[in-house]
Order: C-alpha cells, then sequence, then structure tokens
C-alpha cells in the first residue's frame, strides 16, 4: 500500500439510505452489463499488433 | 591473493568519473552517458552523494555469471573481480572514517551502523569492461516531493562492510554489455529482481534472464540484436513467472496508465517497449511515478462506462530505469502534435502515447536522449499467485460502479478509484489507516481469510475513503465474463456495510462484510 493511502480519511457523508435488496440487485445487473464494454476495450488492449511483435526491442 | 583495500574519497562530478575509469580499466575523452547520468543523479540537491569509499576487490554474483559464461572464454580475458563504489551525503575524510571504524571496534557497531546507515546512498558496482563499465547499481530515489511513487524501489539490499551491516532501498539498474544482450535483457532483469525477491527467491542473474529466452537455454551468449516481444516474454515464463502483456497503441491512454498505475503503486515493475524517434525499439523498467501535484498537474485518469466514471490521479511523470541512461530516469508526457491528433481522429484511435526524458535544467548533455518515443507495449512479470490482472481488478471495478456511485450519493460526480495488489496480511495491517472503526477493524483482521496476495478496488469521495473491495487474486477465471472473488468488503460506515451486505448476498462465495 502506497503512502497515498494515508492521506484518505474515513467518509463523513454517508449515502441518504441502506439500499433495498431489489435496488442491488438492478445496479449489480447494470454493472454486470456495462462491464462487457469495458471488457471488450480491454480485450483490444491485451491483444497485440503481430508487427510490433517482432520488432527486436535493443 | 589480493587484499582487501578501502579507500576515502570525496564524491566531486569528476572524481567520480575517475573512479569509475579506474575501476574499469578505461580511457575515455568524455564519460560515457551512463557515468554522466550517475554524476548528475548523485550530485543532485535531493540526494547531495559527499563522499565515496571504494571497496576493491569485489565479488559480484550478477558480474561473476556473465564472466563464467562469456568473458573469461575471451582470448584476451578481463578480471572476475569488480570494484564497488559506496556513496554516503555525509562527508567524510580518510582520518574521519577511519576513527568511526575504530569506534566500532571499540565501543559497538550498532552506534556506528546507525550512523552510516542514515546517509548511505548505495553503491555503483563498476565492472572492469571500459566499454559499460556500470554494473549492478543500487541507489536511493530521490526523497524530497511525497507525490513521487516509486513503490517498486521499495526493495532492501544488505551491504557488508567493515564487518558492520548497511541497507539501501533500491531497484537494481545495469548498463547492458551489447556483446551478451540488449535493452530487453536488462530491464526484464529489474523487473524480475523485484518480483522475484518479493516472492521469497533469489534475483536472477542478467545472464540467466538472458538464457531463459526460448531458443538461447544452453547458449552462453545472449541475443545481442535485441529480443522480440514474444522472447521477453518466453523469458520471463522461462524463470516460473506469469505474464501480462498489453499494448498502449491504438488504445485509450488512460485505460493503459490505469492498468500501468495498478502494478507500479503494487510494487510491480512494468517493463515498457518504446519506439524512440528514429523508429528503433527499446525497453526500459517503470520504476516509479509522480502522482498530480501544485508543481506538476497532470489530468485524472478516468475509468469509463456508460455514463458511470471513477476518476484516479493522474502521472505527471513516470520514473524509468532506461539503460542508455541510468537508474529513475524522469520521463514526461507529450502530448500529440496537432497533426497527430487529426490522425488519430480520422483512423477511429486516440492519440499516441509519447513520453520523452526530461533532464535536469542544466542537463544539455543528455540531448541526444531527449526527444520523445512512442510507447508501443507493457509486459508485466507477476507473481505465480497473483493470477488475476490489473485489467480484470478494473473490469471488476465497472461491475461494481453502479451501486458504488448510488453509495456516493450527492457526490458521485466526485466518485475515485485506486486499485492495485497487497499482500493479504499487509492488507490487513494498513486497513486501518482508513478504517478507524476499532470494532469493525478487529473483526475484519480477526475473521478475514484472505489469498496471500489481494487485490483492493479502494474507492473514494474527493479526499474522504468510501469502501474498499478486496478480491481474491488466486483463482483462475473460467469464463470471459468471471469475476475474480470478492473475500471482503470494507465500508467506512455501518449504513454503507448494511448495502454491501445485501451485495455480497448476490455474489458467489461469501465475502465478509464489515
Amino acid at each position: 500500500m502506497t503512502d497515498e493511502k494515508k492521506k484518505l480519511e474515513p467518509a463523513v457523508t454517508p449515502p441518504p439510505r441502506v439500499l433495498t435488496r431489489e435496488e442491488v440487485r438492478e445496479l449489480l445487473a447494470e454493472g454486470r452489463r456495462i462491464r462487457r464494454d469495458v471488457e471488450a476495450r480491454f480485450d483490444r488492449m491485451e491483444r497485440l499488433d503481430p508487427r510490433e511483435a517482432q520488432a527486436r526491442a535493443r | 591473493m589480493p587484499s582487501l583495500s578501502l579507500n576515502v574519497v570525496p564524491f566531486t562530478k569528476p572524481a567520480f568519473a575517475d573512479q569509475v575509469r579506474r575501476a574499469s580499466g578505461g580511457s575515455w575523452s568524455e564519460p560515457p552517458p551512463q557515468v554522466r547520468y550517475l554524476q548528475s543523479y548523485l550530485h543532485h540537491d535531493e540526494i547531495r552523494a559527499r563522499t565515496m569509499v571504494v571497496e576493491h576487490p569485489y565479488v559480484d554474483r550478477h558480474y561473476l555469471q556473465e564472466f563464467v559464461g562469456h568473458y573469461a572464454t575471451m582470448l584476451q580475458a578481463v578480471p572476475n573481480s569488480t570494484t564497488r563504489i559506496h556513496l554516503f551525503s555525509e562527508a567524510y575524510d580518510e582520518s574521519a572514517w577511519t576513527a568511526l571504524i575504530e569506534r566500532a571496534d571499540e565501543s559497538g557497531i550498532q552506534e556506528v551502523e546507525a550512523e552510516l546507515r542514515a546517509s548511505y546512498l548505495g553503491y555503483v558496482v563498476v565492472r572492469p569492461l571500459p566499454a559499460c563499465p556500470i554494473g549492478r547499481t543500487a541507489l536511493v530515489t530521490y526523497r524530497g516531493v511525497s507525490s513521487r511513487k516509486y513503490a517498486p524501489a521499495h526493495m532492501n539490499h544488505e551491504v557488508h562492510l567493515h564487518g558492520l551491516t548497511l541497507s539501501v532501498e533500491a531497484l537494481p539498474f545495469q548498463q547492458q554489455d551489447q556483446a551478451l544482450g540488449a535493452c530487453a535483457t536488462t530491464a526484464l532483469w529489474s523487473a524480475l529482481a523485484r518480483v522475484m525477491r518479493a516472492d521469497g527467491g533469489r534475483a536472477a542473474t542478467p545472464l540467466e534472464v538472458a538464457q531463459a529466452v526460448p531458443g538461447a537455454r544452453g547458449s552462453l551468449v545472449a541475443s545481442p540484436e535485441g529480443l522480440t516481444f514474444d522472447e521477453m516474454r518466453g523469458a520471463i515464463r522461462g524463470l516460473g513467472y506469469q505474464v501480462h502483456a498489453f499494448r498502449a497503441s491504438q488504445h485509450d491512454n488512460d485505460e493503459f496508465l490505469l492498468a500501468l498505475k495498478t502494478y507500479v503503486q503494487s510494487g510491480i515493475p512494468v517493463v515498457l517497449r518504446i519506439r524512440v524517434d528514429e523508429g528503433e525499439l527499446h525497453a526500459v523498467a517503470v520504476t516509479g511515478f509522480r502522482l498530480h501535484d501544485e508543481d506538476q498537474p497532470a489530468r485524472d485518469l478516468s475509468l469509463r462506462a456508460h455514463h458511470y466514471e471513477a476518476k484516479s490521479a493522474g502521472l505527471s511523470r513516470l520514473y524509468v530505469h532506461d539503460d542508455r541512461l541510468g537508474p529513475y530516469a524522469r520521463f514526461v508526457f507529450v502530448p500529440p502534435s496537432e497533426e497527430e491528433r487529426i490522425k488519430a481522429d480520422e483512423n477511429g484511435y486516440p492519440p499516441l502515447l509519447r513520453i520523452a526524458f526530461k533532464a535536469d535544467s542544466n542537463g544539455t548533455e543528455f540531448e541526444p536522449y531527449s526527444g520523445s518515443a512512442i510507447v508501443e507495449s507493457a509486459l508485466v512479470p507477476l507473481y505465480p499467485k497473483i493470477r488475476t490482472t490489473a485489467t480484470a481488478l478494473l473490469e471488476c471495478a465497472t461491475e461494481h460502479l453502479p451501486l458504488i456511485s448510488q453509495l456516493a450519493g450527492g457526490r458521485r460526480d466526485e466518485l475515485t478509484l485506486d486499485s492495485f495488489f497487497a499482500l493479504g496480511g499487509r492488507y490487513l495491517r494498513d486497513v486501518g489507516r482508513v478504517l478507524h472503526d476499532r470494532a469493525r477493524l478487529g473483526r475484519l483482521r480477526r475473521e478475514a481469510l484472505l489469498s496471500r496476495y489481494v487485490g483492493v478496488l479502494r474507492f473514494s469521495v474527493g479526499s474522504e475513503w468510501l469502501v474498499d473491495l478486496v478480491i481474491d487474486t488466486t483463482d483462475v477465471l473460467r469464463g470471459r465474463h468471471d469475476s475474480p472473488p470478492i473475500l471482503a468488503c470494507v465500508a467506512s460506515d455501518t449504513t454503507i456495510a448494511e448495502s454491501l451486505r445485501l451485495l455480497a448476498a448476490e455474489l458467489p462465495g461469501r465475502a465478509l462484510v464489515v
């Protein structure tokens, strides 16, 4: 853990209320939907350009 | 049998270059760039070396293997030992040094060790190779600015001198002998040194790294023409480590930098393949970065998905071990030119990610190295028990963004994310910096069953900590859309914890919620 974390403090702004089970399920389902987009972007990021991969770092 | 000699020499830039020249057996009209870089680095106000203690002969395991593997078989063989130059910020002359050592002999060594440790800056091994004198070098980082982060350099090296034990925290650097390998070999060597040591093993030598390249095993001489991406990846795997590889070109710069930041702030060096302006590919090891601050502002990095967003403090500098220069070389980000911006727009890709070495203001001598370079790709050696990559962590963060945004209430625009890996035990120790509720902290520490390494998604609102999601890194994801298991949800207050308890009930496994 880095020094950066030392500066953080516990939250003083609590959320307005406890979420309901239904809300949590909906938010999680929404999260799983939007995750697909990010996964697709990271898939592309992890797919290397074959020409670049063959170049030699000297 | 030669006897050991230890000479105390005041540090000046010319005196340092002279010691390196003599120890390497060379003669030069102008020192090589690596020596000039070290002169400048050690002379800088934030380190300000004042004394050199020159130890000769010094048997360096890393050089010795190269000697056995290559130099011993040359017709005109070079010596098998090196010279080690120790650097101190305190000014000692020969008589003051002798008095100090005598005091250690007479009244106990602990006091003298403490005094020397306070001013010890590390060492430079000088090989008897005039063309590439700088061998294994372990030097402290600059210390003056708190927004500079050098987590990969938090690696302790014990040093024995006069029967005293000193230590230095550093990531090792060395200049690559091009007869034996390439920049890629030495960048991998630096990165692997950190990962192998942190994993409880002994750091590989440069020759072991070179011989781990697929197809090179058994060969005594490595590949001086450089290494392809697959060869670099193969070398890491050959030494028993996993590799995470990803590219910057044609990809969102923020996401590339978020992945890089995740690793570097976890203490894991990232090897970058960069294309210098002449078109040649070069490899460097990222050893740190500077976060946004008032003196060097940087735009926040952004993890975006639909209308959800979490920001992360931006990076204004990268510090890299660059074997053309030296350790912790400062690179800045270069904004794309108008032409590049237009071209990127036409192609539908983000502009190229460019970095450039930035010498001190008086460092005109490094102009040949200050041209910008395009960051092409990254390779990261991972501990065997980290089977979750930085990108998998960020994907997991996305999955929980809608819920965490909701927990941020009216301040969701201020939501920030810090993602990192940590030893499970270390996490439990350090989490007390943010979780101040002693009862819940105690419960977390007593009841959490964590993997050896955990991934941490730390969400905050502005500077106020909100939630930690603690991720198991040891599980191998079976399906592309699987999430790594969450081991613990740690909330800043009990109201948030109640909502997280409902979340945990929806997830596989049994996450502890406090």
